[in-house]
């Protein structure tokens, strides 16, 4: 037999369509997969959440709660503060929690509702009241949390976000690619976060208004932390990165709310918090 | 959004660079290729009489080859949902192909007529870590009798 040289003209080794191409139909195919679950996850967890009974909204408190203690030289201050909550707690209409407050040391302005109604208020927020109508106005946005179950519902959304990472980590050995597509599902979260906290400056004003009879010191609180953080406000984009709305739209909703429900705004009621030395540093 | 941005930027520019190369070593292979047809590289053992067989000895070609990040992005990409990895069929393709040529022009150096019992292997040097975001590098050894035959 004779020996032909023949030259090949294609080759099967490699599977046509540039990879480019592939890359691209991957990522959209990715993006549809993951974005899918997520939000048929999501509405799961929205559905189930009225459901989730008390114990186990307790047994999550338990886990908070080792880090959430108030200092003991604070303990006057806490009392006095759940003073003004329990005269607020006649007019509320949610799930009945048994409501505690906690001051955390921190420096940063900052309240937050964590599982079995414990609020949380940080020292340098307490610091900055200077009637209780402000202190009124927290706390009726965070019972407004309790009452739409966000805390739940937050933490409902953190499981499927890291469970999702977590089966994307397992089966690429963390490949970047994915964390950035889950990332990305991160943003509607915000957006829906921004929604909630929107929700609750809307109830907390009611509430303010049911229990003093004007609006007076709904907006003092915003206009405080606008000045604490009167740079961030400045960085572009911004609003699309954040959990809560910009505070400068905060305080423009509230406003507008104000004028167009005709809300009264008087004097408000003094008070106001001296918090004394801590003895020991905070926990870092 | 910064390491985002970084990350696009990064991932762009390796593909570009990658496929750069990818397309300027195809077109050496395929001119390798072509200057070297003459000379058949066969795997069967025994092609000729002995009587006919001036000398017989060992060739080789290898070559030590690693994905880029690009391929290491869209292999992972695909190794999620399942199918075949183009991004490492091509680089597969051209680590044969360069090593088969090398043991070639081996051969044709000390002027062989033919290479035959020709066999490819291949071992992994790194398997990299794609948690740490570093790709595996592997050689593909070539290896074959060359033949040079007696004057008729």
């Amino acid at each position: 037999m004779r020996f032909v040289a023949r030259e090949l003209t294609e080759n099967v080794n490699i599977s046509p369509g540039g990879e480019g191409k592939s890359f691209i139909r991957g990522i959209l195919i990715l993006c549809a997969v993951f974005f899918a679950v997520y939000f048929a996850l999501i509405v799961m967890v929205d559905a189930l959440i009225s459901y989730v009974p008390e114990k186990v909204d307790r047994a999550l408190a338990g886990i908070f709660s080792p880090y959430i203690q108030t200092p003991s030289e604070w303990e006057t201050d806490r009392q006095r503060i759940e003073g003004v909550l329990s005269s607020m707690l006649e007019r509320y209409d949610g799930p009945v929690y048994d409501f505690r407050v906690d001051i955390l040391d921190h420096d940063e302005m900052n309240a937050l509702a964590f599982p079995g109604g414990n609020i949380v208020l940080t020292s340098k927020l307490v610091e900055s009241l200077e009637s209780e109508n402000e202190l009124a106005m927290i706390l009726g946005h965070e019972l407004s949390h309790y009452r739409q179950h966000d805390h739940l519902r937050g933490l409902g959304r953190m499981i499927v976000f890291m469970g999702l990472m977590t089966v994307w980590s397992a089966g690429t050995n963390s490949n970047p690619l994915g964390q950035y597509v889950v990332n990305s599902i991160g943003t509607f979260d915000l957006k829906y976060s921004r929604k909630q906290e929107r929700l609750a400056d809307e109830y907390g004003l009611k509430f303010l208004v049911t229990r003093y009879q004007h609006a007076g010191g709904a907006v003092c609180v915003f206009e405080k932390l606008q000045e604490e953080y009167a740079a961030q406000e400045k960085i572009p984009f911004l609003q699309f990165f954040s959990s809560h709305p910009l505070i400068g739209e905060r305080i423009r909703h509230l406003n507008e709310l104000i004028g167009s429900r005709g809300y009264e705004v008087r004097q408000q009621l003094p008070l106001t918090f001296d918090l004394p030395e801590r003895s020991e540093l905070p926990p870092s | 959004m910064a390491d985002f941005l970084f990350f696009v930027v990064f991932v762009t520019a390796v593909f570009f660079i990658g496929q750069h190369i990818q397309k300027k070593h195809f077109a050496s292979l395929e001119a390798r290729e072509q200057a070297l047809l003459y000379l058949p590289a066969v795997v069967g053992r025994k092609v000729f009489n002995d009587d006919d067989v001036e000398r017989a000895w060992l060739v080789h070609g290898t070559v030590v080859v690693s994905g880029d990040y690009f391929k290491m992005m869209l292999a992972g990409l695909i190794k999620f949902f399942g199918g075949r990895i183009s991004a490492y069929e091509s680089l597969l393709d051209r680590s044969r192909r360069e090593a088969l040529l090398r043991m070639k022009e081996a051969a044709a150096s000390e002027g062989a007529h033919m290479v035959v019992n020709v066999r490819f292997e291949t071992s992994k040097i790194d398997g990299g870590n794609p948690s740490q975001q570093t790709t595996g590098m592997f050689e593909m050894l070539t290896y074959g009798t060359a033949i040079r035959l007696k004057a008729q």
